[in-house]
């Protein structure tokens, strides 16, 4: 013997084939020339080989099947079976089947409609439900995180009841409550310069006390986390994000123990995070562990996002209290900077899925309604077919065949098309699900979903209902068809549809159209809502801007005076070159997430009590900020050099502020206290119009722009500049320019304004897309099964049709008779479905933008549409009717 | 039906090879033959159902050999045409002639 090729041919594909041969010793001998075959190929191309195998092999599985089915004696006589009468039970199982599948592959298209409604059904309802599985049910994969909350300060009546927290007051809940087995916190998000081996670039830092992983209860991947050590903290260690490792470091575990420089501080790398995690940073580069509760904490803004972890006895509620009688006193232990400022804890879990839950929940819905639909309209179609085959049913009854059989034979069509479903279904599942995990992140904060994969419990729950309906509507008829006399349907002179099924296959179309239209309608709000939102004005001109952030970090800019001669000198280069229109700086851009506030009051007016204070966003500019941004000057000026001399204290507000506190005058002129560094007031000289800071969706907060030069409290400022042409051009330039004046500089999270415009209303524009893709599928649903109702309803009165012809009715009545009950049905399912729509309508409430759930535009265009899909579909078996003849009449005898 | 009827065109195919192939017409070889001499691609389905049809027609006929090859184990099937299949491939030419005569010049100007 010589020794055995390296490898044969796949195994799994040869044992599908062994399998579709026919018996004896002619598929071994077929089986043996393809291998040889192989072999010759596999030689010299044993990759080509194995493909072209299993091709070849699929082939020719495929071809003796579909023989097998077709007729089945030849092969049984070919492999030199017996033909026996006497079939065993095994024998006469595998004759069911053939015959079974043997009379579905005669309807084609029967056969396609029901596998794809069913795979269609399936595939959208788990690919859905396994990313909401993922994203929503699976827990935290932190220890225990039922027990973990999200801590924020709130002060009513803001919108915003997330806020970050105060470290002296997150000290004070951390030292007070002892519902919570540890209280620790994360900073804000921030840029920072990290420089390791040799190179510099930014990324985004988190500074953490030491014990917020160990609160968390995550594990590192690597390494470890920080020391948590009760007497003395230890700082200055560094935990990488898994992404940053693998970007960064390639994911070399050298990584860990190596050290890194943090703006400007040096640093230890301890241990790598999980890819999943979650809490208060999406695309964190690292975590820098100080003590954050240090130094004096009163009056030094809020920055940290703190959690906590409750002992095993305390109840959400008891630590709510305690929280809140703290709070209280913090507020009047420090009127000021605490008035009116509560505590607002929430389960970390609601706070990580936040708003995505409402979506994906009515996505669910939308999915449901599909299966449903799907499922009324497989229904519908084996009760069609069961009636059309009443009389083939009866003909094998009288001659001889047993009612056994008969079931199973239908019990096995309906088995087989209920497994091809599921198995097409499956795969669609599979795709959906990967092609969400990919896209979905780019448009909602999807903790999670990247991992989320097809949820084999889903799967099983989806295929196992599947089957019990193919069962179920295979069965009905099996069993009506067994009772049934054969000579009462032979006998039937009349062939019209029994009244009872008829009504039956009614109802279901109705359901059906209805169920369609509440999907359509869902879609048409969720559209109209997304017009609505994107004709909102921005308040800025997004296009042509270009934007990127520097970081000052290091000891040559910790004098205020060096960061900004550094920003103004940046922005007057940038200002002066040809590709360039105009060019600023401000520290938070609009729509970008992040931003800094603190409460103001008027000063020309008695000043209200610290509580009733107002907060707003602050925003501290240089250059021609407003200019390249594309924000409108209403009143008065923008910064200039007369606002950089030392003292000069000048404000430019927003429209909502100047309208708000001054709806009769010009604010021009008027003193503004801001709780910001000292208690001088700021004078306004400019009006500036509205940016939506939060995204298009949320009304226009009130905004104070402060000079940067006069206020350069923060070491970052995002450079935004206006281009001639194309603003992805300008990037080298203000890479180049940066450079030119620091060459240890790195410009981060360089990006087109237009960018985050588009985002902020990408998980709407996704939302929408999806509903419409569902409700389409819907509609086609709906409408297929109109058209099967319609069209098997002529095919059964052809002989009615023709004698009315005969008798002299035009083909424009029986035309029109047709139509008639098409439209009948679906008005009767458009009414009922309006119905529906508008007592569920409330559900999408939330997710609407500036529209009703009763929207009449949006309802009756989805009414509209699908009554002309109606129309339509009815038209083609009317059009059918119109053209039979007395002739085709006598035919059907 | 008295007679087997007419051959199909593959059919026709399918024996000429199998006597061309003679002392080894294995159906690897005989399939190989009909591609390389037609130029076309042959279904492997259809060609095992063809050789299987014209064995249960009696027109074909074949014999297990072992292989030479060391490393098949499957059977090998050398396929030989009957006395039946040789006359089915005579009355076939033969209609093929009779309904070809006279037309002699505009056949041959297709080549």
């Amino acid at each position: 013997m010589t020794a055995r090729p390296p490898s044969g041919p796949p195994r799994l594909v040869r044992r599908l084939l062994e399998w579709a041969l026919p018996g004896a010793r002619g598929g071994a001998a077929i089986m043996g020339d393809l291998d040889q075959e192989y072999r010759e190929m596999a030689a010299t191309r044993p990759r080509t080989a194995r493909w072209w195998y299993s091709w070849e092999a699929v082939k020719l599985a495929g071809h003796f099947l579909f023989e097998r089915i077709k007729s089945p004696n030849s092969f049984r006589e070919a492999s030199g079976q017996r033909k026996s009468s006497n079939l065993g039970g095994l024998e006469r199982f595998w004759r069911t089947t053939r015959l079974g599948l043997r009379s579905l592959l005669r309807r084609p298209g029967f056969l396609t409609v029901t596998i794809l409604t069913m795979a269609v059904g399936i595939g959208a309802n788990v690919a859905i439900f396994s990313v909401l599985k993922t994203v929503l049910l699976d827990p935290l994969p932190y220890q225990d995180p039922s027990r973990l909350l999200a801590i924020f300060e709130w002060k009513p009546p803001r919108e915003e009841r997330t806020n970050v927290a105060n470290p002296g007051n997150v000290l004070a809940w951390r030292e007070g409550a002892e519902s919570f087995a540890s209280i620790s916190a994360v900073s804000l998000q921030m840029p920072a310069t990290v420089s390791s081996r040799g190179s510099v670039e930014e990324a985004m830092v988190q500074y953490a006390h030491p014990d917020f992983f160990h609160t968390l209860g995550i594990q590192a991947a690597r390494g470890r986390t920080f020391l948590v050590n009760e007497q003395d903290l230890v700082e200055g260690e560094v935990v990488l994000s898994h992404r940053y490792w693998t970007e960064r470091f390639r994911g070399n575990p050298d990584a860990i123990g190596s050290t890194i420089e943090v703006n400007g501080g040096l640093a230890e790398v301890v241990g790598v995070l999980p890819p999943i995690y979650i809490a208060f940073g999406e695309g964190t580069a690292l975590w820098y562990s100080i003590d954050v509760f240090q130094g004096d904490q009163t009056n030094s803004g809020r920055w940290l996002w703190p959690v906590g972890r409750l002992t095993e006895q305390a109840t959400v509620e008891q630590a709510t209290d305690e929280l809140d009688a703290i709070a209280s006193g913090l507020q009047s232990q420090f009127p000021d900077f605490n008035g009116g400022w509560t505590v607002n804890p929430v389960p970390l879990r609601n706070h990580v899925v936040g708003d995505v839950q409402k979506v994906l929940w009515l996505l669910m819905g939308a999915v449901g309604l599909l299966l449903l639909i799907a499922s009324v309209n497989v229904a519908n179609l084996f009760l069609i077919r069961a009636t059309e085959r009443q009389k083939e049913m009866a003909v094998r009854t009288s001659l001889g065949a047993s009612r056994s059989s008969l079931a199973g034979q239908l019990l096995i069509e309906s088995l087989s098309i209920a497994g091809l479903g599921a198995i097409l279904g499956v795969i669609l599942a599979h795709a959906g699900t990967r092609a969400m995990a990919v896209r979905l992140p780019a448009s909602f904060s999807l903790p999670r979903v990247e991992s989320a994969g097809v949820d084999g419990m889903v799967l099983l729950v989806a295929v196992g209902g599947t089957l019990i309906t193919g069962l179920a509507f295979g069965l009905v008829p099996a069993l009506q068809g067994a009772k049934t006399d054969p000579s009462s349907v032979l006998n039937s002179e009349t062939r019209g549809p029994s009244r009872r099924t008829g009504r039956v296959r009614n109802g279901l179309v109705v359901a059906e159209v209805a169920v369609s239209l509440v999907l359509l309608s869902g879609a048409g709000l969720l559209g109209r809502s997304l017009s609505k939102l994107l004709s909102v004005d921005p308040g800025i001109e997004p296009d042509q801007v270009l934007v990127g952030r520097v970081n000052l970090s290091g000891s040559a800019y910790e004098e205020d005076a060096a960061k900004v001669v550094f920003f103004q000198g940046l922005v007057e280069q940038l200002q002066a070159r040809p590709e360039i229109i105009t060019a600023g700086g401000v520290t938070f851009l609009p729509m970008d997430g992040l931003g800094a506030a603190t409460t103001f009051y008027p000063l020309d007016r008695p000043p209200p009590p610290p509580d009733e204070r107002l907060a707003a966003d602050i925003r501290n500019v240089v250059g021609d900020y407003f200019g390249a941004m594309g924000i409108r000057l209403l009143q008065g000026r923008g910064f200039d050099e007369r606002d950089w001399p030392e003292g000069m204290r000048t404000a430019v507000v927003n429209r909502t502020l100047a309208e708000k506190h001054w709806p009769t005058e010009t604010a021009l002129g008027k003193p503004l206290l801001i709780s910001w560094e000292t208690e001088e007031p700021w004078e306004i000289v400019g009006v500036v119009e509205d940016v939506r800071m939060g995204g298009l969706a949320e009304d226009p907060r009130e905004v104070i722009y402060l000079s940067y030069p006069r206020t350069p409290y923060f070491s970052f400022l995002q450079i935004t500049a206006r281009a001639r042409g194309n603003p992805s051009n300008l990037a080298s330039i203000l890479r180049d320019e940066v450079r030119g004046r620091d060459p240890g500089l790195p410009l981060g999270s360089v990006r087109v304004m237009r960018e985050l415009v588009s985002a902020s209303s990408a998980a709407p524009r996704m939302t929408a897309f999806l509903m419409l893709l569902f409700a389409s599928a819907a509609t086609v649903l709906a409408v297929v099964g109109l058209y099967g109702t319609l069209a098997y309803a002529v095919s059964r009165r052809v002989r009615e049709i023709g004698l009315r012809m005969a008798i002299g009715a035009p083909p424009g009545a029986i035309l029109r008779m047709v139509v008639r009950q098409g439209s009948t049905l679906a008005l009767t399912g458009i009414l009922a479905g309006g119905l529906l729509t508008l007592a569920g309508g409330r559900v999408m409430a939330s997710l609407l933008f500036r529209i009703e759930p009763a929207d009449p535009v949006a309802i009756g265009g989805a009414a509209t549409l699908l009554f002309a899909v109606a129309l339509l579909a009815s038209a083609v078996p009317a059009w059918r009717a119109a053209r039979v003849t007395p002739v085709d009449s006598l035919r059907e005898d | 039906m008295g007679s087997q009827g007419f051959l199909g065109e593959f059919e026709q195919l399918v024996l000429l090879a199998v006597i061309q192939e003679g002392d080894s017409a294995f159906a690897l070889e005989v399939r190989r033959m009909i591609e390389d001499r037609t130029g076309r691609s042959i279904s492997r389905g259809a060609f095992y159902t063809t050789l299987d049809r014209l064995e249960r027609k009696g027109m074909a006929t074949w014999t297990q050999e072992t292989p030479k090859d060391q490393r098949r184990r499957a059977p090998l099937r050398l396929y030989r045409v009957t006395p039946e299949g040789l006359d089915a491939l005579r009355e076939s030419r033969r209609a093929l002639d009779s309904l070809s005569r006279g037309l002699d010049a505009l056949l041959e100007r297709g080549r």
